[in-house]
C-alpha cells in the first residue's frame, strides 16, 4: 500500500515537515473607497464571484454609560418598521418580493466602540443585478432617516412610535437579564469586563437595565437625530457590483447624509427644543488594554453542570501595530487551531475538555482562552496554560509547529476572499483601529512573520485574570496569585535566560 | 424510471433525476459510482478560493437497533457520535492535527439519521481528500484511545446540559415520539457514553462505514476526473490492510448486509406537554407537530440509485411544509405578530419542518418571558387560522423568498455541499427543488395545513426558569 499523509509529511531522515502554503501572489480584494462627507465613506468591494450582494451602514460611536443603553435600543425599534413599511408585516413582505433579501439591525461591539448597523442582502438572479443594491441603499437610509412614525394611521406625525419603543424596551430588558443563560459568551463577557474595568470595552453591548426607564420616545429619538448627524459612518457595498450599481449606492447615501446634516441644523436652532449641534464625524480609535500590575482571579458561583474558564491576557499589540501579525501566530501557536498547545495539552492528552482554545480581541491587544471543564480540573487547567504560556514565552516551539500554524493562519486569511461577511467586517475593524486598508490581503503581512519575530513577541503576554464560572461550593486553588498580592515583575525580569 | 410524484400528483409534476452529470445553482454538477459502491459527486463551483469535501454514511443517533451477521443489536444512546470521535483516533494521534497542519479546517457532525465528515481549505486540498477517505473508511480504534475520548465527550454532553436551547429540543421530540429512536438524544448522556464498549464501536463502523452506505460530495474549483480518480485510488489501496492494521471496511468483497429494525410508531404524540425547570433566567417553548409516516420495514435504507417515486413525494411535502411553515409562523403573519406585540415572542423565535424518510414534524418556539402561555396562544392562532387557510398570494411570495435563498446559497460551498449531501441521503436530488418549488399548488399546501396543525397533533415542550 502507498505511505500515508503522515508519511508523506515526513522528509527524509524523519523529520516531519508539511506542504508548505504561499499566499504572496494571490491578488487581494480590491476596496474603491468613495468619500461621501467629512467623517462618512463608502467602501466598495466588488465581487463578481458572489451571486448575493451585500450592504452595511455602520455608525460608531465610543461605548459610554450615558449612550450604550440608547445605542443597543435604537437597532431593535428601527427594524420595525419605516415610513412606507411601517410594520412587520408590510417591511418584512417588501423583502420577501426582493427574492427573500435580508435586513438585519445591530448593536455590536468593537473594542472601544459600539457599532450601531444596518445590514441588507439580496441573492441576484441574473437579470436583476442592479436591482437589489438600489433598493437596498434606499431601504438602509429609509431605515435610519424614517421611522415608523407613532401616528396611528400609515405615514403620519414624526419622531418615534411609542409602541415601538416600549415593545422594544420590553424586549431588550428581558435579553439583558438572560445574558448569564449563554454560559461561554457570558463567561467571555465577565473575564473581559473585569479585565476592562473603568475602560469603555468593559460595557456590555446589550447596555444596563438600569437606564431603560429613562428612556422614551423622544429622548431615544433625539439620540437618533445625533447619531445620523454627528456620528462616523462607515457603509459598505460588496457583491457583484458595476459602477452603476456604485453610484447609484453612493447619491442614496449622500442624499440621506445631507438630510441627517440638515435636520440637525434646523434643529440647533435656537428656540428649536432640541439642541443637536452639528458636530465633525470623529471618535477616538480604540486604546490598548494596559498591563495589569497584578494577575486577578474571579471565581463567580452558577449552577452549571460544566464549569467555564477563561483567561485573559493582555498583549499590548492591537490591529495596525508592526508586530500585529506575530501576534496573529503567536496566538495560532497557542490556541488558534486543533493543532495548537491548547487543544492538544487540554483535550488530547489531559481529556480535560471538550474544547480549548483562544481567540485574539484585535483592536485591544487581548487573548481569551476558554476551555469548559469540571470543576475539580480547575487547577490542573490553569496549570497546563501556565505550563504552556512559559514554554512559549521562552521560545520553546518547534519549526514544525511553526509552519502548521503558518499553514493554518494563512490558509484562514485566503478564506476571508470567500465570505462577503468576513471581508466587510475584517475592514471595519481596521477602521475602527484608524487604519482602513486600500486592499484587503492579509495573508501578505503574515506570511512574512518569521519564527524568530513570534519568540520575541512570546515574551510579552502576560496573565490579567483568570476567571472561573462554576458552582464554587468547594475551595479550589488555582495556583494564581490573589488580588494584593505580589506585583508582577517588570517586563525584562521575566524573561528567561 | 423517469416520471414520479406520489400518485394524483398534478400534471407537470418534477421528473426524478436519475444520479448523473448536470448543473446545479448556475454550477457543473459531476457524478460517479466508485470503488464499493460509493456514490461520490463533485460541484465545480468557479470563482471560490475555498475547496470543500464531504463524506457521510448512513448511520445516525437512530440508527439504535440492527440486525447483522445473523445477530440483533442494540446500541447505547450516543454511540453514533462516539463513533465519530473515535474516526479521528489514527492510531497515531489525532488526525485534527494533521489536517490542521495543512492549514485544513475538519470537522463532523453527527444527526439522527447521518454521520457526516467534512473540511474546507484554500490549499492542500489533494493530500486533505486522502486522509479523509482513509479516515472515514477505516477503522484505528483501540480500547485506550476509547477511554480517553470518553472523557472528552463526557465535557461534550455536560455542554450542552447547560443549553436550555438543546434542552427544550430534546424534549419535544421524547413528547412527541414514544418509540421511535429519533427520540434518543443524539450524544447520548454521561451514564450511556460511560458504557459505550469499544466492540460496539467497531462493529457499527464494518456495518455502517461501507463505501455503499455512504455518499462523497466535493465543492469548489476542481476537476471533477481528478477528484474522482484521487478517491477511487485511496479505496482500492484501503483494499489490502498495511502489517498490522485494521482491515478497511473496503476489504469486504461485497457490502455488509443489514437491516434495521424500526418500532411501531403510533401517529399521535405520546405527551401533550412537558415542562422542566433548568437554572436559567429565561423560559423558553417549543411547539411541535407530528407528522405520521408509515413504519418502514425492516430493511437497508434506499441507496438511493436511482431515487424512488417516495423519495420525491416526501421531498415534495417537505418543500409544500417549508412554505406553509413560514406563511403561518413567519414574521409577515398575523400570528408571528400578535405573539410578538405580547413579549411572547421575540427575536429568538423561528420555525421549520424537519423531514427524514422515517418521521417528520413542524416545531416553532423560542426565548418568551411566559412559556405557558406562549404555547397555549400559539395554538390558539394556529386553531383560528386553519379554517381560513391561506391565500395564493401569500404562497407567491414565499415561493419567491425560497427561490432567492436557493440562489444565494451557491455563495456557501459548505452550505450547497451539505444541503445536496442530505437530500442524497434520503434519495432526494436538490436540483429538482426549483420545479418542486414551482409546482407545489395552493390545495396541497392547505390540505397539509388542514391535516398537520391540528391539535391533536401538538406536543409542547418549556423551560422554566428554577433549580433542576
Amino acid at each position: 500500500m502507498r505511505p500515508a499523509l503522515r508519511d508523506l509529511l515526513r522528509a527524509p531522515g524523519g523529520r516531519t515537515h508539511t506542504t508548505r502554503i504561499e499566499a504572496t501572489a494571490l491578488p487581494g480584494q480590491p476596496v474603491g473607497v468613495h468619500d461621501l462627507a467629512d467623517g462618512a465613506t463608502l467602501y466598495v468591494l466588488p465581487a463578481p464571484r458572489f451571486r448575493t450582494t451585500h450592504l452595511l451602514l455602520a455608525f460608531r460611536q465610543t461605548l459610554s454609560e450615558d449612550t450604550v443603553t440608547s445605542g443597543a435600543l435604537l437597532p431593535r425599534v428601527l427594524r420595525r418598521g419605516t415610513r412606507r413599511w411601517p410594520n412587520r408585516p408590510s417591511l418584512d413582505g417588501h423583502l420577501e418580493d426582493l427574492y427573500g433579501a435580508s435586513l438585519r439591525t445591530d448593536a455590536t461591539k468593537t473594542g472601544d466602540q459600539q457599532v450601531i448597523e444596518a445590514a441588507f442582502s439580496c441573492p441576484v438572479p441574473e437579470s436583476l443585478a442592479a436591482m437589489g443594491a438600489g433598493q437596498g441603499a434606499a431601504l438602509l437610509t429609509e431605515l435610519f432617516s424614517d421611522p415608523a412614525p407613532p401616528g396611528p394611521t400609515r405615514g403620519t406625525g414624526d419622531g418615534l412610535s411609542p409602541v415601538y419603543v416600549s415593545e422594544e424596551k420590553d424586549a431588550l430588558a428581558r435579553d439583558q437579564a438572560a445574558i448569564s443563560d449563554d454560559r461561554m459568551s457570558y463567561a467571555h463577557y465577565r473575564c473581559l469586563a473585569e479585565m476592562c474595568r473603568g475602560e469603555p470595552s468593559a460595557l456590555h453591548s446589550l447596555g444596563r437595565s438600569a437606564d431603560l426607564d429613562g428612556i422614551d420616545p423622544a429622548s431615544l429619538d433625539e439620540f437618533r437625530r445625533r447619531l445620523l448627524a454627528t456620528a462616523p459612518l462607515t457603509a459598505y457595498l460588496a457583491g457583484p457590483v458595476d459602477d452603476r450599481v456604485r453610484t447609484q449606492v453612493a447619491e442614496s447615501l449622500e442624499s440621506g447624509l445631507a438630510r441627517w446634516t440638515e435636520t440637525a441644523v434646523a434643529a440647533g436652532k435656537p428656540g428649536s427644543p432640541c439642541s443637536i449641534v452639528p458636530a465633525p464625524r470623529s471618535i477616538a480609535p480604540s486604546a490598548v488594554h494596559p498591563r495589569p500590575d497584578r494577575e486577578r482571579e474571579i471565581i463567580e458561583p452558577a449552577d452549571v453542570e460544566q464549569a467555564r474558564l477563561v483567561i485573559g491576557l493582555q498583549t499590548g499589540t492591537a490591529l495596525g501595530h508592526d508586530d500585529y501579525p506575530a501576534q496573529v501566530l503567536y496566538n495560532g501557536l497557542l490556541g488558534g487551531f486543533v493543532h495548537s498547545r491548547l487543544f492538544r495539552r487540554i483535550r488530547e492528552e489531559a481529556g480535560l475538555a471538550y474544547y480549548a482554545w483562544s481567540r485574539l480581541l484585535s483592536t485591544k491587544g487581548i487573548i481569551l482562552i476558554s476551555c469548559g471543564i469540571q470543576e475539580a480540573a480547575y487547577g490542573q487547567a490553569v496549570g497546563l496554560v501556565r505550563r504552556e504560556l512559559e514554554a512559549l514565552a521562552r521560545g520553546d516551539f518547534t519549526e514544525a509547529e511553526f509552519e502548521a500554524t503558518r499553514n493554518s493562519v494563512l490558509a484562514a486569511a485566503k478564506a476571508r476572499l470567500d465570505s462577503p461577511g468576513a471581508l466587510i467586517y475584517g475592514h471595519l475593524e481596521r477602521v475602527v483601529a484608524g487604519r482602513p486598508p486600500g486592499e484587503i490581503a492579509p495573508w501578505r503581512d503574515l506570511a512574512k512573520v518569521t519564527a524568530g519575530e513570534v519568540r520575541e513577541f512570546a515574551r510579552r503576554p502576560v496573565i490579567d485574570t483568570v476567571y472561573l464560572l462554576g458552582r464554587g461550593a468547594s475551595q479550589i486553588g488555582s495556583g494564581v496569585s490573589r488580588q494584593g498580592e505580589a506585583p508582577r515583575r517588570a517586563d525584562k525580569e521575566a524573561k528567561q535566560p | 424510471m423517469t416520471s414520479g410524484g406520489k400518485p394524483g400528483a398534478p400534471a407537470g409534476t418534477p421528473k426524478v433525476l436519475a444520479p448523473e452529470d448536470g448543473t446545479l445553482g448556475g454550477e457543473e454538477l459531476h457524478f460517479r459510482r466508485l470503488p464499493g459502491g460509493l456514490e461520490a459527486w463533485v460541484w465545480r463551483r468557479r470563482g471560490l478560493q475555498n475547496r470543500h469535501a464531504v463524506f457521510a454514511t448512513r448511520f445516525g443517533a437512530m440508527d439504535a437497533r440492527f440486525e447483522t451477521e445473523g445477530e440483533t443489536h442494540e446500541v447505547p444512546d450516543g454511540t453514533a457520535h462516539f463513533l465519530e470521535h473515535m474516526a479521528f483516533d489514527t492510531g497515531e494521534g489525532n488526525a485534527l492535527n494533521l489536517f490542521s497542519r495543512l492549514g485544513i479546517r475538519v470537522n463532523a457532525f453527527t444527526s439522527h439519521a447521518a454521520t457526516a465528515y467534512f473540511f474546507s481549505g484554500t490549499d492542500n486540498f489533494w493530500p486533505a481528500l486522502r486522509e479523509l477517505t482513509k479516515l472515514v473508511v477505516t477503522s484505528h480504534l483501540t480500547p485506550k484511545g476509547v477511554e480517553k475520548e470518553r472523557r472528552v465527550i463526557a465535557q461534550e454532553v455536560r455542554m450542552y446540559e447547560d443549553s436550555p436551547e438543546s434542552k427544550v429540543a430534546e424534549n419535544l421530540l421524547r413528547a412527541l415520539y414514544v418509540e421511535h429512536p429519533v427520540r434518543r438524544n443524539i450524544g447520548g448522556t454521561v451514564e450511556s457514553v460511560m458504557g459505550i464498549a469499544p466492540e460496539t464501536l467497531l462493529r457499527c463502523h464494518r456495518t455502517f462505514y461501507h463505501p455503499s452506505n455512504l455518499v462523497f460530495v466535493a465543492a469548489g474549483d476542481l476537476d471533477p476526473e481528478r477528484v474522482f480518480a484521487a478517491v477511487a485510488t485511496t479505496l482500492e489501496e484501503l483494499g489490502t490492510p498495511g502489517p498490522g492494521e485494521v482491515p478497511a471496511s473496503t476489504a469486504a468483497p461485497v457490502a455488509p448486509v443489514f437491516r434495521r429494525l424500526f418500532p411501531n410508531e403510533p401517529p399521535l404524540p405520546g405527551q401533550a406537554e412537558v415542562s422542566v425547570r433548568r437554572p436559567v433566567q429565561r423560559p423558553s417553548f417549543l411547539v411541535g407537530f407530528k407528522d405520521p409516516r408509515p413504519t418502514p420495514e425492516p430493511s437497508a435504507p434506499p441507496s438511493a440509485s436511482p431515487p424512488t417515486p417516495p423519495s420525491l413525494a416526501l421531498f415534495r411535502r417537505e418543500v409544500a411544509l417549508n412554505l406553509l411553515v413560514d406563511i403561518v409562523f413567519g414574521s409577515t403573519s398575523p400570528l408571528y405578530n400578535d405573539l410578538y406585540r405580547d413579549g411572547l415572542i421575540d427575536e429568538s423565535f423561528s420555525a421549520r419542518y424537519v423531514s427524514d424518510l422515517t418521521f417528520g414534524y413542524a416545531v416553532a418556539g423560542g426565548a418568551t418571558r411566559d412559556a405557558a402561555q406562549a404555547a397555549a396562544r400559539l395554538l390558539e392562532g394556529i386553531s383560528g387560522r386553519r379554517p381560513k387557510g391561506i391565500a395564493e398570494p401569500d404562497l407567491q411570495r414565499k415561493r419567491r423568498k425560497a427561490l432567492g435563498h436557493f440562489v444565494g446559497l451557491a455563495d456557501s460551498l459548505e452550505g450547497m455541499a451539505t444541503l445536496f449531501l442530505t437530500c442524497r441521503l434520503k434519495g432526494i436530488d436538490l436540483r429538482s427543488y426549483p420545479d418542486i418549488l414551482g409546482a407545489i399548488t395552493l390545495d396541497e399546501v392547505n390540505q397539509a395545513f388542514a391535516e398537520l396543525f391540528v391539535p391533536e397533533r401538538a406536543s409542547v415542550s418549556i423551560i422554566k426558569p428554577g433549580p433542576a
